[in-house]
């Protein structure tokens, strides 16, 4: 019993603190990122090499100002809102594999609870938006669920082509079958849906429609400031983090790699999946809401249907 | 070990809740998710009795998954009803929702 | 009283007073997100029971569609609130609730007389342990997939009507298309 606390324990410190780092690096790491691509340098005075101190200065100076709650707002959502944010992004690391052992609970079901879990994200957004009494703000929440029904589908039956392949939900054992081909290859055209569907699951651009700063100030966030803006910052990069390792764990072999011990191998492909997501950002256009619907229900789940016919045909005859 | 009675009397009170909510409501969203309400109640008595009766044969979680598609089916076709008739009349009264046609 | 128990009993007031929100609260954003701590708790009482197939799943259905629709329908329709008073109607309110509060015990009652009715053959308590989850979920799909193909089929017949469905009456008439 004793032992099981400490366990548990220790797991929930682990969880929380790879999603405090992420949080940290992710967003030093986009400000780097997005400078180099604009020919310049991004933070370079806090923390000597390339301001590495910065977002950690920004953290403290989120935590230490006035909490304010718009007199309009619904009070009570107004402060759910960013805690049905956080909570499930803490709760989706539970079913990632950080390597052969290193995993919080294997689950029989894992891919499934991921996706069930994720869902709690779009209902914050709508929480957060329409609490805050502000147009913008319930724009934000209104688009963020006409995205939902744009991608979902083609994420989940994406995800369903590699689970035939795998013949388990549980993560895991998704890893151990991509011994000896990742999936990537396998499965290209699941690969690319799932990819751009899990960027519009982010609300990364090119599909972050629900806080594009051009029209609607901020989206969701507009009204939050100090601490609840921060927890929603830090839930943003957490599902980052989070989704990119999802991403990793489905399509890029896991933790499997030669030489290297598996943990550096799946923490190398969880940032270059972020890097490559970060560097999306940067260079391509925002999409409008019809272009994105379009593009889910017209392109996207064809796509992902035909390549779960293929991959049932595959698995049945060959 | 959880008693099966508590289990069954727990969907009773949650069904008795969805019923009163269905019954006095006014407001259509507000009535449809009473009757989510409701579906939720059953499920929970075919998934109780499916796991204390018939572990080995789960035919009772079966029907608990239909019974989710379905209410989930049926939540998506009323709720665009709703949005349908709001577009046209202001308010989602069911006691003012009397003509067939606009 | 086990832990399994106490955390059971405080889901299920959870449970109960969330549903009494969802019929009662004034303003009908409130009561949507009150049956979203339901739907929540239900797939709670579900792990609790070891049917966590059936959790996931609730989660899934109820959080990720139903109670997303209910609250874009609530947004969409824009409808304004019933301004103060409750949300009940008002005729023979107390003939009414009385009826109701009858009809409640009754049917648990009715619940626990049938539960005396049955008697299992294993006994209930060593019946939900008795399936390792791992061959459960795999059965559920072999039960699923084998004895019940035809309603399966038909339900998924059933949700692309819906699907057109929902389509062609939320569409606006004036749309060229």
């Amino acid at each position: 019993m004793v032992e099981q606390l400490v366990w548990a324990a220790i797991k929930f410190a682990a969880v929380l603190g790879f999603m405090s780092f992420n949080a940290i690096f992710l967003v030093w790491l986009e400000r780097k990122v997005a400078g180099f691509i604009q020919y310049r340098y991004g933070p370079m005075v806090t923390g000597k090499p390339h301001g590495w101190l910065q977002t950690i200065a920004d953290a403290v100076k989120l935590l230490a100002k006035e909490d304010i709650i718009p007199a309009l707002a619904d009070r009570k959502i107004f402060i759910l809102a960013p805690l049905v944010m956080i909570v499930p992004t803490f709760l989706l690391h539970i079913v990632i594999p950080f390597g052969p052992n290193l995993i919080v609970k294997d689950m029989e079901m894992g891919v499934l609870y991921f996706f069930a879990v994720s869902g709690f994200t779009t209902l914050a957004v709508v929480m957060a938006g329409w609490a805050s009494n502000n147009k913008y703000s319930l724009l934000g929440a209104i688009r963020a669920i006409a995205q939902l029904i744009g991608y979902e589908l083609p994420l989940i039956i994406s995800v369903a082509a590699v689970v035939l392949l795998a013949g388990s939900m549980s993560t895991q054992e998704i890893v151990q079958s991509q011994a000896s081909w990742p999936y990537v290859i396998l499965q290209p055209i699941g690969f690319l849906v799932f990819f751009i569907a899990a960027l519009a699951e982010l609300n990364r651009v090119p599909f972050d429609l629900l806080e594009a700063e051009s029209e609607l100030v901020a989206g969701y966030n507009t009204e939050y400031s100090g601490m609840r803006w921060a927890f929603f910052f830090l839930a943003e990069y957490g599902n980052l983090a989070v989704m990119s390792a999802m991403i990793v764990t489905l399509f890029l072999g896991g933790w499997q790699g030669p030489i290297l011990p598996p943990l550096v191998w799946f923490l190398l492909k969880i940032y270059l999946v972020a890097f490559v997501i970060i560097w999306f950002r940067w260079t391509f256009p925002r999409v409008r809401p019809d272009q994105l619907s379009k593009l889910g229900w017209k392109y996207l789940l064809p796509a992902s249907l035909v390549n779960l016919a293929l991959t049932s045909l595959y698995v049945v005859f060959i | 070990m959880i008693p099966l009675s508590w289990l069954v009397t727990l969907a009773g009170l949650l069904f008795g809740i969805g019923l009163l909510g269905a019954l006095l409501s006014t407001n259509a969203v507000r009535m449809l998710i009473s009757i989510e309400l409701m579906l939720n109640a059953v499920n929970i008595n075919l998934v109780a009795f499916s796991r204390y009766y018939g572990a080995s044969q789960p035919h009772g979680e079966i029907a608990a998954i239909f019974a989710m598609v379905v209410g989930a089916a049926e939540a998506a076709v009323g709720l665009a009803i709703f949005v349908a008739v709001a577009r046209n009349s202001k308010l989602i009264d069911i006691d003012k929702i009397n003509l067939l046609k606009w | 009283m086990s832990l399994e128990q106490l955390l059971f009993l405080v889901v299920a007031a959870v449970i109960v007073l969330a549903a009494l929100g969802a019929v009662f609260a004034r303003r009908i954003m409130h009561a949507a997100l009150c049956a979203v701590v339901v739907f929540t708790a239900v797939g709670g009482i579900y792990a609790i029971i070891g049917s966590y197939f059936i959790a996931v799943a609730q989660v899934l259905i109820y959080i990720g569609a139903v109670a997303t629709v209910l609250v874009f329908a609530v947004m969409l329709s824009g409808q304004k609130d019933i301004a103060g008073g409750s949300p009940i109607r008002r005729q023979a309110r107390w003939k009414t609730v009385l009826t109701w509060a009858a009809f409640v015990v009754g049917l648990v009652m009715v619940f626990q007389f049938t539960l005396n009715l049955t008697v299992p053959a294993s006994g209930p308590a060593n019946a939900p342990m008795a399936a390792e989850s791992a061959t459960s979920l795999r059965f559920l799909g072999q039960l699923l997939f084998y004895d019940y193909l035809l309603p399966f089929e038909v339900i998924s017949l059933l949700l692309l009507l819906v699907l057109i469905g929902a389509v062609v009456i939320a569409r606006k008439e004036s749309d060229p298309q």
